[in-house]
């Protein structure tokens, strides 16, 4: 009986309906993306922590014999726990094996060993002792180091900046959708003024009245949150493939219920970063998306409604 | 079923009381008019009991059920035992004779399929056969009564109340209202009514309490509009003759 005359008053004004979805369906888009976002990041910072720290790329008429001069007082040191050089050749094939799969094989023959330079990937026991591993690699002149910890830090930054932001605004919009929801189940309430003061000296029961703006305001969450999130999946399958270009090189978090419960959790560790590509996304994830946006769009829903009852239905 | 206000008192925010001291029994199946001048308390009165405003003292009891000591929240448990009609019947609009009969049934939780024969039983009792369909728009002040009438009796009520029932009707069917809720009463139901109008409860000839100033002044059985003389052996104390608009010698008429 609740859910008839909710749906009632879902009829009557389509127009308050409307906005009340709209805005529960914008605000689970942007919690979504931010998701995904999440995701993304998780998997880009875990690709770089899982390469060497240290990489030191020499002029390509360097002599093999003195890259693998410093490769061996690198490894005397007892300082690293792993070098590995990379002559120009090694690196052409590896580039040539990593983009073979984009379609862009014709343009790889312009790319020859003198456009790779030879470099070595050195992994330290210890990242305090980066330091004086680079002053080894340096020994030659016009090597470029790279600090793989820079980029780390670099990206870490920018991503803590972003998660930071989309955290504050994903609660404006939160509190939006909950005052949205207020405002509009309070009009509904004021419109069925009449109704209430009648069903009331019926002999209503104040769980008969309340219950149907209750679940008019679990209804826009509902349907609010399972459409913001279908549409930005549906977005994210769109573009998956400009990403994995854009990408290239650096596996893409598999969206598997597993590595969603490990973003959930912050257990970036278990993340399954065996390159498995964005598309096609599994059903499993999707649902598992949805059921919880849905939950947390009821719950928005619920607070709502619940506050626009207590405080409006006092007054009659 | 009975009803008893015990030293019930109401005051307002502003002071004022709506009601002072009123002390009254009802028992089942009496017919009793509640009049007095406008902004005498009558409709006060009967707010007190139907829960709609709580007394500020006393004892207000409706057979076993405690009204001045109920919590909010079990007020529904008063309101299924008094059907209540008005002046401007509070009707929806957008519904049909028949669903806004059907109202009063879906907020005590039944079913349709159940309700559907006793709404056309009850419709036809208050002789609305044929009417089921039609909206409050397309109905008569007379009908729009009936059909208050029906749905406060919908739930088997064993107490009518209904406060000024034919302020907006015209003399003739303010009379057939007043018939039903007259047959309502014979067949076993307690009806309480306030009214204004003397033509009706001088000819009824029912016990009639008169109500000034927020204070019962005359409870008299088988009385008149005006009627002074009250119904227990013992004096009452604030029996006054209330300065009513009726012209004086009409009300004198009518005084057992």
């Amino acid at each position: 009986m609740s859910l008839k005359l909710s749906m009632r008053h879902v009829r009557r004004s389509p127009y308050q309906t409307a906005s009340a979805i709209l805005i529960m369906m914008i605000t689970f888009f942007m919690v979504t993306v931010f998701i995904m976002i999440g995701f993304m990041s998780s998997a880009i910072l875990k690709h770089f922590e899982t390469k060497p720290p240290i990489f030191a790329f020499y002029p390509n008429d360097t002599p093999e014999i003195e890259i693998l001069d410093i490769k061996k007082e690198l490894e005397q040191s007892g300082l690293t726990k792993e070098v590995e050089y990379i002559s120009s050749k090694d690196a052409v094939k590896r580039f040539k094996e990593d983009t073979s799969s984009d379609g862009i094989d014709s343009t790889l023959d312009i790319i020859s060993d003198k456009v790779l330079p030879p470099s070595l990937e050195v992994t330290a026991w210890n990242i305090a002792d980066l330091r004086s591993l680079k002053a080894i690699v340096e020994k030659k002149e016009g090597v470029d180091v790279v600090f793989v910890e820079e980029i780390i830090n670099k990206l870490d930054n920018w991503l803590s900046g972003i998660r930071f932001g989309g955290l504050i605004l994903l609660l404006l919009l939160f509190v939006e959708s909950i005052l949205v929801v207020w405002t509009i189940i309070g009009m509904r309430i004021s419109q069925r003024k009449h109704e209430i003061e009648i069903m009331r000296l019926l002999g209503a029961t104040s769980w008969y009245i309340r219950a149907p703006f209750i679940i008019e305001g679990l209804v826009y969450g509902m349907i609010g949150s399972i459409i913001g999130t279908l549409v930005t999946v549906a977005i994210l399958g769109y573009i998956t493939p400009g990403i994995e270009t854009f990408l290239t090189g650096i596996p893409i978090i598999a969206l598997t219920p597993q590595s969603f419960m490990s973003v959930i959790t912050n257990n970036v560790e278990s993340l399954a970063l065996d390159g498995v590509p964005l598309s096609p996304i599994s059903p499993v994830f999707v649902l598992l998306l949805v059921a919880l946006q849905m939950a947390a769009g009821m719950a928005i829903g619920a607070i709502g409604s619940y506050a626009a009852v207590v405080r409006s239905l006092k007054r009659y | 079923m009975m009803i008893s206000f015990a030293n019930v008192s109401k005051k307002f925010g502003d002071g004022t009381y709506g009601i002072s001291d009123a002390t009254v029994e009802i028992p089942d199946g009496d017919f009793v008019f509640l009049v007095g001048l406008s902004g005498a308390g009558k409709t006060t009165l009967l707010k007190l009991l139907t829960g709609q405003m709580r007394a500020t003292s006393g004892v207000i009891k409706v057979n076993d059920l405690e009204v001045t000591k109920l919590k909010p929240h079990n007020i529904h448990k008063l309101r299924r035992k008094i059907g209540v009609v008005f002046q401007d019947f509070k009707l929806l609009q957008d519904q049909t004779v028949y669903e806004n009969v059907a109202l009063a049934l879906e907020v005590v939780g039944q079913k349709e399929k159940k309700y559907k024969a006793q709404i056309l039983d009850m419709l036809s009792k208050v002789g609305l056969s044929g009417k089921e369909r039609y909206f409050p728009a397309q109905l008569s002040g007379g009908e729009l009564q009936r059909t208050a009438i029906a749905r406060a009796l919908a739930t088997q009520a064993n107490i009518l109340v209904a406060d000024e029932p034919t302020g907006d009707l015209d003399p003739k069917t303010a009379g057939e209202i007043v018939r039903l809720l007259s047959d309502i009463n014979n067949a076993g139901t307690t009806v309480i009514m306030a009214t204004h109008n003397h033509t009706i409860v001088d000819e009824m000839r029912k016990r009639v309490i008169t109500i000034d100033h927020g204070r019962i002044v005359s409870d008299i059985r088988q009385g008149g509009y005006g009627s002074k003389q009250q119904v227990t052996d013992e004096p009452l104390e604030h029996t006054i003759s209330p300065d009513y608009d009726t012209p004086h010698e009409q009300i004198e008429g009518h005084t057992v």
